[in-house]
């Protein structure tokens, strides 16, 4: 039987190029949100700056398991204070688990004592779809040029155990280190777990 | 108003919850509620040096589901770690099939109503007659429906040492293992190929076979959500896997279980050829029609 095949190979190519972008070594999407205090943000706005993006729900064990034991709080600030921009998403739908208001996240990060540069409230989703974020926590390290060069778990260890975190190698720390040494990153894609992030249907 | 009391009544509940599933001390108390966890032995009896099942039984309530060795796009499966008395020997845990679990948010590979998770033990030859056997462990695990508990509760079982009884196969034990995934049969041919996005798998079963589900032992190859295209030929089955968009490199075997109709499923571990890397995709591209 005689196919074509070169047809469905150049078609599985073409294909294949929207796909790619989002990805690890691809430039990051640009978004635009506002975050718990009101404020706009771009992503483009922090070209030149390494970016974390965190995807968030707190009533999720997972996200408790780095919270409530200060490890997430420590990790936003030993990197805000060397210029990092730490953008905490939420991406809970109204009447789903882990939706907040700008006031009751302005509470939480409060509460837990957490300095992200900002919390993006994202009840559309629009944020998390671009980006393809499966988990919370979920992620994601751009560098100063816009790529994305981590995505992924936070850390080794794929458990809800906080006593799971000491043994663990932290990614995201791992990826931060060697952007700011000028390095690639060793291990940019890791299986994110987690809870799932509650969208919109 | 009503609408709004009984909105608040649920959010009332779901804080609670919430709050609940956070406190480290109190974390398996809401899991109770929705997830029993025992441990159940075959044999009602232990017969020196003679090889016995058990199983740590998980009871979930409706909606409640826990998760596979790769749990999907989230999750965790639930762990064991047994206390054995001196000489008992534990075989490796005998994973069921899982089933895909679609929910609103996330595709899973898990389990819903209940689940058995097989063990093998093989008790020492010089045990005294008479005397009382436990076996325990601790049992940890997440289980979700739009929220995620963690859990953790210690199981045992007692069983007395009575030489010579007849062993009694029990019917929960032996439908459980029915489910545990079989080798493939040595006939089989189990092949995949990279095209584009996809992955192209093939099982070469002898028999013509219009549908199967596959499920990947290692995250991160397919795309757990994508839907698996079957399609039949004359000796088997073929799916069409996504590729996961975490997958950056070739991989040179697709290994997972392939799950039938019937219910029987199989190991497969299918060498993977074609254009999996830039280089053979370019040329495959460039190629001039014959």
């Amino acid at each position: 039987m005689k196919r074509p095949n070169w047809i469905l190979a150049v078609l599985a190519v073409l294909m294949a190029l929207p796909l790619l972008a989002g990805r690890v070594g691809e430039p990051a999407p640009d978004f635009a949100g506002s975050d718990s205090n009101g404020k706009a943000h771009k992503l483009s706005d922090y070209r030149g700056k390494v970016v974390v993006l965190e995807w968030h729900n707190q009533g999720c064990p997972y996200t408790k398991k780095h919270y409530d034991t200060g490890n997430m709080q420590k990790l936003q600030k030993d990197w805000t204070a060397k210029g990092v921009v730490w953008l905490t998403i939420i991406s809970s739908a109204p009447g789903e688990q882990g939706y907040v208001t700008a006031e009751q996240e302005n509470a939480y990060l409060k509460k837990t004592n957490s300095t992200p540069t900002a919390a993006l409230l994202d009840p559309s989703g629009a944020i998390g779809h671009l980006y393809g974020a499966k988990t919370t926590p979920h992620m994601y390290v751009i560098s100063p040029n816009g790529r994305l060069v981590y995505e992924g778990a936070i850390d080794s260890k794929s458990t809800a155990d906080a006593a799971d975190i000491a043994g663990a190698t932290n990614w995201v720390q791992a990826a931060l280190t060697e952007v700011a040494a000028g390095k690639q990153v060793a291990t940019p894609v890791t299986r994110p777990y987690g809870c799932s992030v509650k969208y919109a249907k | 108003m009503l609408p709004s009391r009984a909105r608040g009544a649920i959010s009332l509940l779901l804080l609670a919850l919430v709050a609940l599933a956070g406190a480290p001390a109190a974390a398996q108390l809401p899991s109770a509620n929705v997830i029993r966890v025992t441990l159940a032995g075959e044999q009602p009896s232990i017969t020196p040096g003679r090889e016995f099942w058990v199983a740590v039984q998980f009871n979930m309530d409706k909606g409640w589901h826990i998760y596979w060795t790769n749990p999907g796009d989230s999750g965790e499966p639930p762990r064991v770690q047994w206390r054995l008395p001196p000489g008992f020997q534990v075989g490796e845990l005998r994973w069921p099939h899982p089933e895909r679990l679609v929910t609103k948010y996330s595709t899973d590979y898990g389990y819903a109503g209940q689940m058995l998770l097989l063990a093998p033990i093989r008790p020492p030859a010089g045990l005294a007659p008479g005397a009382k056997v436990d076996l325990a462990g601790t049992v940890k695990w997440v289980v979700c429906r739009e929220v995620c508990i963690p859990g953790k509760t210690e199981v045992s079982l007692s069983l007395p040492v009575q030489p010579g009884a007849a062993p009694q196969p029990s019917k929960v034990f032996q439908d459980a293992r029915q489910r545990i995934p079989q080798p493939a049969p040595a006939h089989w041919r189990a092949r995949a190929r990279s095209q584009g996005n996809d992955f192209v798998l093939s099982i070469d079963t002898g028999r013509r076979l219009a549908k199967a589900e596959f499920f990947p032992s290692q995250p991160q190859q397919i795309e757990n959500a994508a839907p698996q295209v079957a399609s039949a030929f004359p000796r088997g089955v073929r799916l069409r896997l996504k590729k996961s968009g975490q997958l950056l490199k070739p991989i040179a075997n697709l290994k997972g279980i392939l799950v039938l109709p019937s219910g029987k499923s199989y190991v497969i571990d299918a060498p993977v050829a074609g254009a999996a890397n830039p280089d053979s995709r370019h040329k495959d591209s460039t190629k001039k029609p014959s």
